[in-house]
């Protein structure tokens, strides 16, 4: 964890409802891991305005010493964070919070990402596609209201590279902007679930991912699934209870409003199963759903 | 120019007037990674009871115009947990660190101090104690026993006081709340108890209501309003404190700069402390402290107890 003034690499329009941010990272700083947060607090909002809090966001890729993230602009800090310039700076605490633990050997992770909280399963399919060659693929399925609300990374990627040729950046041969396109990857890779079936499966993440798994030869639905999961609270609680009725072994992150980010002040908690609180920033953002109290 | 920026509270001098406020630091580990702890003039650590707290039921937070209502409800280890896990830590610290403590009865208050100053022992040059003087949070708004329901009776505050104050040598700084007809009255009890100092202010009773769901943004209701919103509240406390009370006062609410700081200092404040403006930037304490020194520079203002002498009534 550290404060650090990065610059921002990228911050632009995905579709309509999404923006993507990439920033660079310390070089000497652990990269962030599928599930980690950090907070983020725009120049613009210095104390007069009536921002005070740091933004919470999580970690959707990383790539040759630049962190990503997505977002959607809803409140004061996510309109300021939507007006910081490409090239200039953003404070950042970072990496914060826990992650998620790699499945078990003979898991198959199947990753299940609803609305805002796409990006660290986008995050956590490029990381397990790169570290485990041979291993159980993962299943990504990212569930949306409608297809208007589905991310589309090729507007963006068609900036960095108007020639369809791979770009580099000449001064180091080093790919620009990495994360985007693994972020396109996975996109591309994902089961798309829609709400009204405007695009892909119509119904929840859950049953998208139901039906799939049913599709699939029996060797690969034979592999003991992993269920990892981040979106709104009723789906999570919805993954919660279908984790524990069918006996599947998941790991759900959740979303919290937060003060400190860093486990001091007790504001981010969320109710633990066997009573009291457990800290969302600090415990969290990744709990087992059978540590956490959820709402009947 | 060589500035004297020493606090004296009590038997203890502070190397500088810049704190963090008790609740916004925990037990100051969580913040090791991003602030120079020993730089700092105190550290206020998040309120002790006798028995651990789960505190209340969430949402705790909510964000209102230059403004944080909280409502964490004391959670903390309690003072065997603290004594445990979180004194070692404490002890390694160079900066001065307060103890804040909280209870729902005054045998649980003195039962803290008294269990905190068998565990802490006495400081050698070898090792530190890990406290160097208590708060006494009379004042936290988010419990339903204890806390501002004794800050709100002078009789209550200058009893609670007395009694602490034999239980201790260590300084004991009274923390008051804004809550009250009149927080002068107030803290002329804290000082015939035998407190050291007075802090001010603890948060402001607030309230937020979502007008869609129509219930409270806070799960309790209200909560603490802290942040720039309470500052000219919390100036204008410590102006009258300090008019009423001999003992140094801590200004304590909505300070986010060197500018917000040198206002309590000319109302009369000893000392400060920063909570809120932590979450923003946690470099805010030293960044103030450099603010600070540069302001007296400016202004050819040696020591910090100085600042104070230059507020004017009249062009």
């Amino acid at each position: 964890m550290r404060q650090f003034d990065a610059t921002v690499t990228v911050n632009r329009d995905i579709s309509p409802s999404w923006k993507a941010l990439g920033f660079s990272w310390p070089g000497d700083l652990a990269p962030p891991k599928p599930g980690q947060f950090f907070t983020f607090r725009p120049a613009a909002l210095e104390p007069g305005d009536s921002g005070l809090l740091r933004r919470p966001l999580a970690f959707a890729a990383f790539a040759l010493g630049e962190a990503y993230a997505l977002y959607q602009v809803r409140g004061a800090g996510t309109k300021a964070l939507a007006a910081v310039r490409e090239g200039s700076s953003l404070n950042i605490i970072g990496a914060l919070g826990n992650f998620f633990p790699a499945p078990a050997q003979g898991e198959r992770p199947l990753l299940l990402g609803g609305g805002i909280g796409i990006g660290p399963l986008l995050f956590l399919h490029a990381e397990l596609l790169d570290g485990a060659p041979g291993k159980a693929a993962p299943l990504l399925a990212l569930g949306f209201r409608s297809a208007s609300f589905v991310p589309d990374f090729s507007a963006a990627l068609q900036i960095e590279n108007p020639t369809g040729s791979p770009g580099f950046d000449k001064s180091t041969g080093s790919p620009l902007h990495a994360g985007l396109r693994r972020l396109s990857e996975s996109l591309g890779a994902a089961v798309i679930a829609t709400d009204d079936g405007s695009r892909g499966f119509k119904g929840t993440v859950l049953q998208a991912v139901d039906a799939e798994s049913a599709a699939e030869p029996r060797g690969a639905s034979a592999v003991h699934p992993h269920w990892y999961a981040c979106g709104p609270g009723p789906m999570l609680s919805a993954i919660a209870s279908a984790s524990k009725s069918r006996g599947i072994a998941a790991h759900v992150s959740v979303e919290q409003w937060m003060a400190c980010g860093v486990g001091a002040c007790h504001g981010c908690v969320l109710p633990a199963a066997g009573g009291g609180y457990v800290r969302a920033c600090a415990d969290g953002p990744v709990f087992a759903p059978e540590s956490l109290a959820w709402k009947e | 120019m060589e500035l004297d920026l020493s606090v004296r509270i009590g038997n203890l001098v502070l190397p500088n007037p810049v704190g963090v406020a008790s609740g916004t630091f925990g037990y100051g580990e969580e913040y090791r990674d991003l602030v120079d702890i020993d730089q700092l003039g105190a550290l206020y650590a998040k309120a002790v009871t006798l028995e651990p707290r789960e505190g209340n039921k969430p949402p705790r937070l909510v964000e209102t115009p230059q403004g944080l209502i909280n409502s964490i409800g004391l959670a903390n280890p309690g003072l065997a947990g603290f004594v445990e896990k979180k004194l070692p830590y404490l002890r390694t610290l160079r900066c001065p660190v307060i103890i804040n403590v909280s209870g729902s009865s005054e045998a649980d208050y003195l039962a803290v101090v008294e269990g905190i100053e068998a565990a802490a022992g006495t400081a050698t040059p070898e090792a530190r104690s890990g406290v160097d003087g208590y708060e006494i949070n009379v004042s936290c708004p988010n419990v339903s026993h204890g806390g501002m329901s004794f800050g709100t009776d002078p009789a209550l505050v200058e009893r609670l006081t007395s009694r602490l104050r034999r239980a201790t040598r260590r300084p004991l700084i009274v923390k008051l709340s804004p809550n009250v007809t009149d927080i002068a009255e107030i803290a002329r009890a804290a000082e015939a108890g035998g407190a050291d100092a007075v802090s001010c202010i603890n948060t402001l009773v607030g309230m937020a209501i979502d007008t869609e769901r129509c219930m409270p943004l806070i799960a309790r209701g209200t909560g603490g309003l802290s942040g720039p919103a309470i500052r000219p509240v919390g100036v204008a406390c410590a102006w009258k404190v300090s008019r009423a009370v001999k003992i140094p006062v801590i200004g304590i609410g909505g300070i986010a700069s060197a500018k917000d700081a040198l206002e309590y200092f000319l109302a009369g404040a000893s000392a400060i402390q920063v909570g809120t403006a932590l979450f923003a930037d946690p470099r805010a304490p030293l960044e103030i402290l450099k603010g600070i020194e540069s302001w007296m520079r400016r202004k050819g203002v040696r020591s910090t107890a100085d600042i104070g002498r230059l507020l004017r009534m009249e062009p």
